[in-house]
């Protein structure tokens, strides 16, 4: 049923191939990329796109498409891992002060704003200025501010799950408190946080982005889509190739995601529509 | 609605609060000492270094630190940067007003594109019109806002020549910057008020407006509008602290003087003190954002009474 609500959604499942070749780039890029990401060659510097190098070459002679090809393996990593990390900590916090209120809720909300009112850029761009752009740094600078709108979302939702009778028998014959958060209301909140999940692995690519396009991101030589911008940023004008397909890459993967989530949503609980 | 706008001042207060916890644990939970991150790479005297400690109460419990910190802070002193030696609170008042104009025109141009679109496409819902302005809605979510400006800056300001490619000039520098701002913002928007004019298109009191033979105009534009606008101001108005994340990354495109270019600069020569100071003041300045739109909302809809 949810399957074929998310087939008919054709645009959701254009969505879903392209993610798919993504994972696919991402798993057998070795197999893929047609040049050493790290090779160059400097009589080719700069040189615009051409059949033998489809994204050209960039400023010091790698082949754009390669370094692309492997920057996939760690963009997508960023956008899932940083996201679970976020689904994890909000979704506990979310599910707390959303079913047992009073000082739990006030404490746990009053946190989550103080973490949305700091700009999510400018969060992840302080943790790295102090303790530098390992990339598991990076997961958890991204992770942690975007587990707010995690926290949020679950909230919201076990406050109106709260309120069904099942919840309520459940607690008349007894049941543990952890029995009902886990099989009663998580199960219940879940397809929202997975819709809200799909968008979230977007945010955390566009971010990992903006990180690399400064300079903050994972660090040269190795390829993230971000630092292949971030590298040919000095070069734009001269070299506009490079952060065309560059940024050409993370829009397509983005706007893939965007679709599925869209997909999802409907797919999952046609009344979410238009809540995200 | 008076102890509505207390608790929520009160709220703000505690939020302000728990940001400057935030900021300031991130840099004690870092490894090393805190006068070094301070200082970056920067070489200074061994007494410089001493005043510095006792300046912060560096020496002292962690408590106390933070009080010292936070007293200063509030007070508009977030320390000397070490990069320009002079006060940080300087360097920033000095580059707010950029940052702050910019913003103001990508706040207008995001409305002033957003709300069209987003009601034309609701009313007329699965039309050519809502096919495309709904499409575009998604691709503008898609494309990194510093793409965009790299693409403008080539198309419009490289290639065309039509428009000027750095810094401030004249009011022709703020075209493209405001454009790469506006445009993920706009997309969020439109989209944002096409579902809510749906969702009000279908209530019961239009059709009774309709029944009595009111205008289709006054329909959509006193009766749907009126009710669909409180969350749409809302909305743009918790936008604010996206639309300051995303002018970072645009000024540094269009080397822009304002805040974002100043951050950069502070990461890259190890400025923490700046770095810490931008970061306060942009989510205190979100902050009173969030509070004005919560009391906005309750003023522009005499529905939402509060207890």
């Amino acid at each position: 049923m949810i399957l074929k609500r998310f087939i008919k959604h054709k645009l959701a499942l254009v969505g879903a191939v392209v993610l798919l070749g993504f994972l696919t780039t991402a798993i057998f890029q070795a197999q893929i990329a047609p040049y050493n990401p790290l090779g160059f060659d400097p009589a080719l510097q700069g040189q615009g796109p051409s059949w033998k190098h489809p994204f050209g070459l960039d400023q010091i002679g790698r082949d754009v498409l390669s370094r692309v090809i492997y920057g996939t393996r760690v963009d997508l990593k960023v956008g899932f891992l940083a996201t679970g990390i976020a689904l994890v900590i909000g979704t506990v916090l979310g599910l707390l002060g959303g079913y047992y209120g009073g000082r739990i809720d006030i404490v746990i909300m009053r946190f989550i704003d103080s973490l949305m009112a700091i700009p999510m850029l400018l969060f992840t761009m302080l943790v790295v200025a102090t303790i530098g752009s390992n990339i598991n740094y990076l997961l958890i600078a991204i992770g942690v501010p975007l587990s707010a709108l995690f926290a949020r979302a679950t909230r919201a939702e076990v406050l109106t799950i709260k309120t069904n009778t099942y919840i309520l028998s459940a607690v008349a014959i007894g049941c543990r408190d952890k029995r009902i958060l886990i099989h009663y209301v998580l199960r219940n909140a879940f397809p929202p946080i997975i819709v809200l999940a799909t968008f979230t692995v977007a945010q955390a690519i566009l971010l990992e982005a903006s990180l690399g396009f400064l300079g903050l991101g994972v660090q040269p030589p190795e390829p993230s889509w971000g630092s292949i911008l971030g590298e040919g940023r000095a070069y734009m004008l001269s070299y506009p190739h490079i952060a065309a397909f560059g940024g050409l890459v993370i829009s397509l993967c983005v706007f893939a995601l965007n679709f599925v989530g869209d997909g999802l949503r409907d797919a999952l609980d046609p009344h979410l529509r238009g809540r995200f | 609605m008076t102890t509505h706008v207390i608790s929520r001042f009160f709220e703000s207060i505690i939020v302000v609060f728990l940001v400057s916890v935030i900021i300031f644990s991130i840099m004690h939970v870092a490894p090393g000492d805190p006068v070094e991150i301070l200082l970056g790479q920067h070489d200074v005297t061994p007494e410089r270094m001493e005043a510095i400690r006792d300046k912060w109460g560096l020496n002292k419990p962690l408590v106390i630190q933070y009080g010292i910190w936070v007293s200063n802070a509030l007070r508009g002193d977030f320390g000397t940067s070490v990069a320009y030696g002079v006060p940080v609170s300087g360097l920033i008042l000095q580059r707010i007003p950029n940052t702050v104009v910019l913003n103001l025109f990508a706040i207008v141009l995001t409305v002033t594109i957003a709300i069209p679109v987003g009601v034309i496409s609701a009313i007329k819902q699965y039309s050519i019109i809502d096919y495309v302005g709904s499409t575009a809605a998604v691709l503008g979510m898609s494309m990194p806002n510093f793409w965009v400006a790299v693409m403008l800056l080539i198309v419009f300001s490289l290639w065309l020549k039509w428009l000027p490619t750095f810094g401030i000039s004249s009011w022709r520098s703020f075209i493209l910057p405001s454009i790469s701002i506006a445009l993920m913002n706009a997309a969020v928007v439109s989209r944002f008020t096409r579902s809510k004019f749906l969702e009000e298109v279908h209530k019961d009191y239009v059709n009774t407006a309709r029944s009595k033979g009111v205008s289709e105009r006054t329909v959509i534009y006193k009766h749907v509008f009126r009710n669909a606008a409180s969350s749409i101001v809302t909305l743009v108005g918790y936008r604010i602290a996206y639309i300051l994340s995303g002018t970072i990354v645009v000024e540094i495109v269009f080397a822009w003087p304002g805040l974002g270019r100043l951050l950069i600069n502070a990461i890259f020569s190890r400025d923490y003190s700046v770095v810490q100071g931008i970061t306060f003041i942009s989510a205190i300045i979100i902050v009173i954002g969030n509070f004005l739109t919560d009391i906005s909302y309750g003023i522009i809809d005499p529905r939402i009474r509060y207890e």
